[in-house]
């Protein structure tokens, strides 16, 4: 057995190639039983399917154990051979593995997690624990978790693994639809943001879809962990053909995709349902020696439910109503054990603008353990919202973390070296971000004594390895008890400064007061703009809500809202590329109206709305680059009947000398055209004396250069330093692959445009 | 010289990476009003590309020559080092399809031209995987690195003049003096370093 040091080893200078199906491959030679009973049954079986995966290159094959826990041989009336199955299965794989390494295989349980099934989490836990002891014990050198499609049932997996071995190496698995969501809601970024920070080895994907469908979720998934990484497609989407399911993806077919995974940093590859020997042959061959590629890990801050991921890249409300602190009757309720009074509250408070739900249980010695499990482990399915977990004894707070399916906020930690210690720990193993409490013994009063305690924070963090899972709480003390709230809110400040994200129970301040929501909601304010990222309120509060929403729409954290509005008949038409009916539109109104009116108040303002469209990534680009086809020769028509000084305004564009690459500037041209302009096109590999020319001769409102490459971007210069040398006072407008707002005025232009879009819209600046 | 000549119906590209090159974004699927666009795209684009890939082996000593330019730099460094032998690709869809996009264009078919030019520059990436991907196979028993192109990172674009001298009597490509655009537009030079294979006991 290898520990999962020397495969890290491994991994950092080879990827590593995995076997194919199993399952296909002994119904292929007469075998259609449930495949784990053939390790007991016909061993010679299975390891002559292992010994072909071997000598068609395989470095790794699994045991045939997939189905192999007690719950799931339950089903099959084996669970009393267990043990025999997972020993068999492992010695059998080892001896046709020789030297090449064995992982044991874990697959799910079939089974919903409460409250979408009647499985708790600890029942998940004990059925994976079982089967991995074996496993280790027989001598794997590691252990993949495959085909996973709900977040906790995995989280248990992968708990129970690591409470049998801490050595074993260890691989997570899930299995995504076709809309990059498993099962139960989770997508990539979620499982990776999970499981990265647990004691995992490698995360990765298998089964369900086909190479090409894995892939953009196998690259989003890159993105978000340092982890090592694993694919295993199957061979294309399934088929029924003639009452079989066939997976018609070829091995070459399948092959030509080994490059992108390998672009996107794979460590370990292979195939799913589907894959035969003859897949792993040439995958081989493709694969060869090659050293993995490094990667680097997008940082985010967030917490998760199973379904939803929330982000602290803007204001984060976090409800604070699941709290029994002077509400006799919930806390009636909650000791009662009902969870259906929490369920309603968590609701409301959702429907009302929370993204994540603090939940407190009172005095806990007074609540039954199991509501508490109950009530983590269902809140984040039936609301989609992650929870704040408030709980203050350290043995609830860690069952809580435990049987928490995704990434809590964990609310809080003082700023002790041992209390943070113990939870930064705990984190590590069951994940989540904390939220540090600047206070050690009581919550300071001044600015200094809270930032005395975030330096102290910030390196006992540091030390840990632990400062990216962080929310700072300055504490925020009762007006009432000379709270002294500036203090509080210089605090904020200092702390956003420094480039961490904050937040405060909000209520604390008004305790005791008259009119508390007033005084929440002026706080509130002050302190998003002091920058202030979350405050554990309360969203039932209209006003305070409101309030909220303007404050961030005045200090541009939110788009104004506006009213939706009604696509009017000639977007409609150009939009869906009708150019009869756009035709006919004008038509219409040419009855009534003289052919500039329509121009200026009709078809300007359709292609405005369709450039917005386009900028707020409401339409694609080819959608903009159709209407833009679609409505050039209604404005050509248009144009036609107009005297020759309102024809539009002159725009020259050209692509400079030694750049042929023009679709970016037809593209420009094109768009220019279709919002009413003259359009002077110069074509491609253009002199700078001919566009001088052109100037010269066209004074244009403004000439429009593009250079796709580094070799040519610098002849932008030679363009506008000769327009100058002329006295030609002409506006530059550039863009291009190679070229950005910096470099744009560094080369003498005035205006960089990145899109066409964005080129109408300096144009519109220009004139009109 | 190796060359082949691809049938360009064989030069599979994968739908989410036609999906993104020609602006569809994140959408999971090209729209249904799309497709049509699309499809027409690449049957005009089947019937103008006419996909060469041709490659050259060079041996390599303590440092890495091409003819008498030396390889150089932090991307040389990183890739191709501790090579034994550097092939260097030319893959071209030839100038009809220039010419096409060009005329799609003139005569205000836009999209028509946006999408056959989005589509060739990935079909003629893929013909080069494919041929890639061929070699490695054909080469097992060595490791090939992986595979850079000039413009890439500090491997300067001028490298182009050489490749397309090397390969001016077996493929119609030109390259454009000072910017070194390569003509037709639809072209690509890369290079791969063969290594000798130490298999790593597993």
């Amino acid at each position: 057995m290898r520990n999962r040091h020397e495969i890290a080893k491994i991994l950092s200078e080879k990827v590593l190639l995995l076997d194919g199906a199993y399952g296909t491959e002994f119904m292929k030679l007469g075998y259609d039983e449930l495949p784990e009973e053939l390790n007991i049954k016909v061993p010679e079986v299975v390891f002559k399917v292992h010994k072909t995966y071997i000598e068609s290159g395989s470095d790794v094959v699994l045991t045939n154990t997939f189905g192999a826990t007690k719950m799931k041989l339950k089903k099959h009336g084996l669970e009393n051979k267990l043990d025999l199955i997972v020993r068999n299965a492992v010695r059998i794989a080892r001896k046709a593995a020789g030297e090449k390494l064995v992982f044991g295989d874990i697959g799910p349980t079939g089974e919903l997690p409460h409250p979408l099934g009647n499985v708790l989490f600890e029942q998940f836990y004990e059925n994976f624990k079982e089967t991995a002891g074996i496993m280790v014990e027989e001598g794997v050198d590691g252990i993949i978790l495959e085909t996973f499609s709900d977040i906790l049932e995995l989280k248990a997996a992968v708990l129970a693994v690591r409470d049998v071995s801490k050595d074993v190496f260890l691989v997570a698995h899930m299995t995504f639809d076709e809309n990059g969501r498993s099962l139960t809601g989770t997508d990539p970024v979620n499982f990776a943001l999970t499981f990265d920070e647990m004691e995992v080895d490698a995360l990765g994907i298998n089964c369900s879809l086909g190479p090409e469908e894995i892939l953009p979720i196998f690259q989003e998934l890159s993105q978000y962990t340092d982890k090592f990484l694993v694919v295993e497609p199957n061979a294309g989407k399934p088929v029924l053909k003639n009452g079989k399911t066939i997976y018609p993806l070829k091995p070459e077919d399948f092959a030509v995709h080994i490059d992108s995974y390998y672009e996107a940093g794979v460590n370990i590859f292979g195939g799913c349902c589907g894959t035969t020997p003859e897949h792993i042959k040439l995958f081989r061959k493709v694969l060869g020696n090659r050293r993995p590629l490094q990667r680097k890990k997008k940082k985010i801050l967030a917490a998760s439910s199973p379904s939803r991921l929330v982000t602290f890249d803007h204001f984060v409300v976090i409800g604070e109503r699941i709290n029994p602190a002077g509400r006799k009757k919930l806390w009636r309720k909650m000791q009662e054990g009902n969870v259906e009074v929490v369920m309603n509250e968590a609701k409301t408070q959702v429907e009302s603008g929370a993204e994540i739900l603090d939940v407190n249980f009172g005095i806990e010695s007074q609540v039954d353990p199991i509501y508490v499990e109950k009530v983590v482990q269902s809140l984040p399915y039936t609301t989609n919202a992650p929870l704040s977990l408030d709980v203050q004894s350290l043995n609830l707070a860690e069952k809580s973390l435990r049987v928490y399916p995704g990434r809590p906020l964990f609310n809080s930690s003082k700023v002790t070296e041992k209390e943070l210690e113990k939870k930064i720990n705990m984190l590590k193993k069951y994940g989540g971000v904390l939220i540090v409490l600047l206070m050690e013994k009581d919550i300071p009063k001044t600015f200094e004594e809270r930032r005395k305690n975030f330096e102290k924070a910030l390196k006992i963090l540091e030390e840990h390895k632990f400062l990216d899972r962080v929310l700072f709480d300055p504490g925020v003390l009762p007006l009432g008890a000379d709270g002294k709230p500036t203090e509080v809110l210089k605090t904020i400040e200092y702390i956003s400064k420094a480039g961490f994200k904050t937040t405060v129970g909000l209520s604390n301040l008004s305790f005791g007061l008259p009119d508390r929501s007033f005084y929440n909601t002026a706080f509130l304010v002050l302190g998003i703009s002091r920058g202030l990222s979350s405050a554990i309120m309360n969203p039932l509060d209209e006003s305070l809500m409101k309030t909220l929403g303007s404050t961030l729409v005045i200090l541009e954290k939110k788009e104004l809202p506006r009213a939706e509005v009604r696509e009017e008949k000639l977007v409609e038409a150009i939009l869906s590329g009708r150019k009869d009916d756009a035709e006919k539109e004008v038509e219409n109104l040419l009855k009534e109206k003289d052919p500039l009116s329509i121009i200026e108040e009709h078809l300007r303002p359709a292609m405005e709305k369709i450039g917005s469209l386009y900028d707020k990534g409401k339409i694609f680009l080819p959608q903009l680059i159709l209407a833009a086809q679609t409505v050039k020769p209604v404005f050509d028509k248009l144009t036609s009947m107009l005297p020759a000084e309102n024809q539009g305004e002159t725009f020259v564009i050209a692509t400079v000398k030694g750049d042929v690459h023009d679709i970016g500037k037809n593209i420009v041209a094109s768009v220019v055209k279709s919002s009413g302009y003259r359009v002077v096109d110069l074509g491609k590999d253009v002199d700078t004396h001919r566009i001088v020319e052109a100037v010269e001769k066209e004074k244009p409102i403004a000439l429009g250069l593009s250079a796709m490459m580094t070799t040519t971007v610098g002849r932008i210069k030679d363009v506008v330093e000769s327009l100058r040398k002329k006295g030609l006072k002409v506006p530059v407008i550039v863009g291009g692959a190679s070229l950005n707002e910096t470099l744009a005025k560094e080369l003498g232009a005035d205006y960089y445009a990145k899109n066409a879009s964005e080129a109408v819209k300096i144009l519109k600046s220009l004139g009109r | 010289m190796p060359k082949v000549e691809l049938d360009p119906r064989k030069i599979k590209i994968p739908g989410n990476v036609l999906k993104a090159k020609l602006g569809f974004g994140k959408v999971r699927e090209i729209p249904e009003n799309f497709k049509e666009f699309v499809m027409n795209a690449y049957e005009e684009l089947l019937k103008i590309a006419k996909p060469v890939v041709a490659w050259k082996d060079f041996e390599t000593g303590e440092s890495l020559f091409l003819n008498d330019v030396e390889l150089t730099g932090d991307l040389v460094e990183k890739h191709l080092k501790g090579s034994r032998i550097i092939t260097v690709f030319l893959a071209t869809l030839g100038k009809g399809v220039d010419e096409k996009i060009e005329k799609c264009f003139k005569k205000g078919n836009d999209l028509l031209g946006f999408f056959i030019d989005g589509i060739a520059s990935e079909m003629v990436e893929y013909a080069l995987r494919k041929v890639d991907s061929d070699l490695r196979t054909e080469r097992s028993h060595l490791e090939g690195s992986f595979r850079i192109s000039p413009g890439y990172g500090d491997l300067p674009l001028s490298l182009n003049k050489e490749i397309v001298k090397l390969f001016k009597n077996e493929v119609d490509v030109d390259v454009l003096e000072d910017s070194y655009v390569l003509v037709p537009r639809k072209t690509i030079t890369a290079l791969i370093g063969w290594r000798e294979k130490h298999e790593k006991q597993t």
